[in-house]
């Protein structure tokens, strides 16, 4: 199989481009069974330029966009979404990522394999997600925004990312909602993308970091978008008895506490009898696990 | 070795007491001090960055004793410092400080608590704390980049510190050196969980100025109330890391030095299992992606025990141009003596064809390496080291199509760095893909010792090697993958050949003296003391999880005390979480493992 061009999506910043030229650029060009790869650079801090490479190297375009205003990693794919207008798919990915060659293709064969599917994650190596999937279909609970490939149809359909989680956990979201609009969110075992990331900050633990800053936050809100006041308390609880010092869980839920001015819980109301029988997929197992631990 | 100038020598007298009997000695040794009975350490230290007229300040506090040829001392460590970094990007040396990257306390001092004499600091060793006893002042920097103590900060250590963290900031590097080695008379120092307490000025300094929660010195980590701010959404937070900001200018410093050190891969293969070597290519490719610039990187494939019906030239060639793009040579077995010992000889071959300063990692064809790790490595390659990191196992299955990756990866453990000291004993646990060498010292090996034997030759060459180098660098992270695969060799059913290999490989370690007659008298001094030869786990609350004896036969049930003793003096330095000590190769009476040793060797023994 030959697929004629992909979009390819990359959120990143000044501090990341390296990433994207020494490991994510060579390995995009090095895909087989893809003619032609068009790299979408969502510049998220708002700010200038800062690809300044080539336009074009091998199989690769490049082209950079930017809002003007800083983006969260969801408002950033649904910008490039609507600059762009992918057809039929595109494949968004993190900047330090290195594709094995095969990634690509892996990924557009499954998704073209089953008209249903809306996503499908690519296996992150060598330290592989945690998370359970059906080892006959792939199907996952949530897939990652590490390296996923959507279909555009889907993602207009349900409205692409929810931008209040601004960062994390919005890749769980949108998996969720695929389930519920009758998509299928798929793991393909033979799409491997190299991720080293956060191996060798010893002092790494000093500090806090966005990561574990918005996940917690959105695990709060979350829980609230899909069971409401009842999950909000859940969720709280939770939060209480995770080792975080308190004024790091305080400002985690002032931080709720301000979204939740913003949003009603429409959406709750409107979907509990769906998110009650997709109880195998939409699922939460503990503070920030929305999946079985393999 | 650039030009050195006068180096003024200031002690800082906090009583009048002090002031006198140093003014005696000054008399009688004439050593050119200044005394000074400044208001407090940071107004002195203020002063003599703004009035010193030489281009160097030694400052010690008035508990210290110098010795006689200080003034040589600090001429050493002021050269090593202008060799290492460039003259122009250094601020600050000491000789007590926690290590960047191994976070290692560094002890260069005799006091009440540590009096084991260390081994030397081979070059100066950045760091992220320093103590107040000693310090030299590269004043000439200091000035240029107007670096000063901040206002508000007024304790000795706190001052040190944030002139350190201003000097980072600015770029200059602060290191510890052996050469600024010197005897502390008894003195109540508070602790600096105290200190921080009552700190206010410099706990204000640092949250206008860093991020991090946490702050690392001699005594453990330390909490520092701070704000949130930094992960706000738009957040407008010009405040730094502070450790990723000593990353950057220490690395930042080697990386932009121009000298790019020549690193030698060899991956020993059998060409047997293709796509396991696939995966180990991949990852080297990886790293030289990104890294090319600051490491000339060269693979070898050293070939051994080529299975039966495996076209070799043919496979060769196929990998030549699939991997046309990292410099691959490769290295075939050759006759050692009457036989042939095939993986012994493949390394062997490949070493003798690199230069002398260049350094060399060995992996196995199913093991692979972690690429980020070698943005560290123009810093921590030296031709005096031998570095040592951690492994992370893996469980994998593959499956039989040639697939680079396995069908599934689990990590299962980590080994440490402390496991190699099992080796000592004779435990052949060391995996062999986590020691990088100087080339000169495994040629030295090569040269001094007939190594033979085929399997376990890992052990040999790890053992023999640090008898070449000056000293063993441990980096406590993961540099390197290792695979558990079901058709590990480990099932084989006649292993007779492993035996054998393995007591031949043991014979030369005794032969070649690898226990000297003082380790032996230490050995045997602790058994009669009923000492434990071994490592400790901690748990998150300090309690003892695990206790590991490297030897059984000098554990012997009696080690009470001394765990006692130890979970003391480990709760005290506010140690939480697992920690491994080695407890006895400090006193190993050879370079073996003594930088692995962390700061508990000041137990006294």
């Amino acid at each position: 199989m030959k697929i004629s061009s992909i979009d390819v999506f990359c959120s990143v910043s000044g501090s990341e481009i390296k990433d994207v030229n020494a490991w994510l650029v060579p390995s995009l060009e090095n895909q087989r069974g893809v003619a032609r790869i068009n790299l979408c650079l969502i510049n998220y801090t708002g700010k200038g330029s800062i690809y300044d490479g080539k336009n074009s190297t091998g199989k690769v375009s490049i082209r950079e966009i930017c809002k003007g205003k800083q983006l969260g990693f969801g408002e950033s794919h649904n910008f490039a979404f609507e600059a762009v207008k992918p057809i039929p798919y595109f494949f968004i990915v993190n900047p330090d990522v290195y594709l094995h060659e095969d990634c690509v293709s892996e990924l557009i064969e499954k998704i073209e394999s089953d008209k249903n599917i809306g996503i499908v994650e690519a296996r992150q190596l060598p330290f592989e997600h945690p998370k359970e999937y059906d080892k006959q279909t792939g199907e996952i609970p949530w897939a990652s925004g590490f390296g996923m490939l959507m279909r555009s149809e889907f993602f207009e359909k349900v409205g692409g990312f929810d931008e209040n989680f601004w960062m994390y956990c919005e890749d769980v979201d949108l998996s969720w909602r695929a389930w519920m609009a009758d998509y299928k969110v798929i793991y393909e075992r033979n799409a491997i993308g190299y991720h080293f990331t956060g191996i060798h900050s010893s002092h790494s633990q000093s500090r806090f970091h966005i990561e574990q800053f918005w996940s917690a936050r959105n695990f709060l809100y979350i829980m609230y978008k899909y069971w409401g006041k009842r999950g909000e308390r859940k969720a709280r609880n939770i939060l209480g008895s995770v080792d975080y010092p308190e004024s790091f869980k305080e400002a985690v839920r002032k931080s709720f506490e301000d979204l939740k001015k913003n949003i009603n819980s429409s959406f709750y109301d409107a979907n509990k009898e769906k998110v009650l029988k997709l109880s195998g997929k939409i699922k939460v197992r503990g503070f920030n696990q929305y999946h079985e631990m393999t | 070795m650039s030009e050195i100038s006068q180096v003024s020598i200031f002690r800082f007298c906090r009583s009048e007491k002090t002031f006198q009997q140093l003014r005696m000695e000054e008399k009688k040794y004439e050593l050119g001090q200044v005394l000074s009975r400044a208001e407090d350490y940071k107004s002195l230290l203020k002063e003599i960055i703004h009035t010193c007229d030489n281009d160097f300040a030694l400052v010690a506090f008035d508990q210290v004793t110098v010795p006689l040829d200080i003034r040589r001392r600090a001429k050493q460590a002021i050269g090593n410092a202008d060799d290492e970094f460039g003259s122009d990007n250094w601020a600050i040396l000491g000789n007590f400080g926690v290590e960047f990257i191994t976070e290692k306390t560094l002890k260069y001092l005799f006091d009440v608590e540590g009096k084991i004499l260390p081994s030397p600091s081979v070059r100066p060793r950045p760091v992220i704390f320093l103590d107040a006893n000693t310090i030299l002042l590269n004043i000439k920097n200091l000035k240029h980049k107007n670096i000063s103590v901040p206002a508000g900060v007024i304790n000795p250590d706190l001052s040190v510190t944030s002139l350190l963290a201003e000097s980072y900031k600015k770029g200059l590097i602060c290191a510890v050196d052996s050469n600024l080695y010197v005897s502390s008379k008894l003195f109540q120092k508070k602790p600096m969980g105290e200190s921080l307490a009552v700190g206010r000025g410099f706990i204000e300094y640092w949250k206008n100025n860093f991020v991090n929660h946490k702050f690392a010195t001699l005594d453990g980590i330390h909490d520092i109330e701070n704000s949130y701010e930094y992960l706000r959404r738009s957040a407008n937070d010009k405040r730094k890391d502070f450790y990723g900001m000593i990353a950057s200018a220490v690395l930042e410093k080697y990386h932009s030095r121009g000298i790019k050190k020549k690193l030698f891969i060899v991956v020993r293969s059998q060409l047997g299992r293709l796509n396991y070597l696939q995966r180990s290519l991949d990852m080297i490719r990886i790293a030289n992606l990104k890294y090319k610039a600051v490491i000339d990187l060269g693979v070898v494939l050293a070939l051994n025990n080529i299975k039966k019906g495996v076209n070799c030239e043919e496979e060769l060639e196929k990998l030549k141009k699939e991997y046309s793009d990292i410099d691959l040579i490769f290295s075939k077995e050759k006759k050692t003596g009457e036989k042939l010992f095939p993986r012994v000889s493949s390394i062997k071959n490949a070493v003798e064809e690199m230069g002398e300063d260049s350094f060399v990692w060995i992996v196995d064809d199913d093991d692979f390496i972690f690429p980020s790790v070698l943005q560290f490595f123009p810093f921590l390659l030296d031709s005096r080291f031998m570095l040592l990191g951690n492994a992370d196992v893996f469980e994998e299955k593959w499956n039989d199509k040639k697939e680079s990756f396995p069908v599934s990866s689990k990590k299962i453990k980590t080994f440490f760095t402390s496991d190699y000291a099992a080796s000592l004993n004779g435990h052949n646990v060391v995996p062999v893909n986590t020691a990088i060498y100087p080339a000169k010292a495994l040629k030295a090996v090569f040269r001094k010792h007939d190594l033979f034997g085929d399997y376990a030759e890992d052990y040999a060459i790890f053992l023999l090697a640090q008898q070449k180098v000056e000293a063993v660098y441990h980096l406590p992270v993961s540099i390197a993958g290792i695979s558990y695969h079901e058709k590990n060799t480990i099932f084989e059913a006649d292993r007779t050949h492993w035996t054998y290999s393995y007591t031949t490989f043991r014979s030369e370690l005794v032969n070649s003296g690898i226990v000297n007659d003082l380790a032996q008298n230490y050995f045997q001094y602790f058994e009669k003391k009923g000492g434990a030869v071994g490592s400790l786990s901690l748990d998150k609350a300090g309690k003892i999880e695990k206790i590991r004896t490297i030897s059984k036969n000098l554990y012997r049930g009696c080690v009470g005390d001394v765990l006692v003793k130890a979970r003391k003096t480990l709760r005290k330095k506010g140690f939480k979480r697992t920690l491994r000590y080695l407890w006895m190769y400090a006193l190993h009476g050879r370079k073996i493992f003594r930088d692995g040793v962390d700061s508990l060797d000041d137990e006294g023994y």
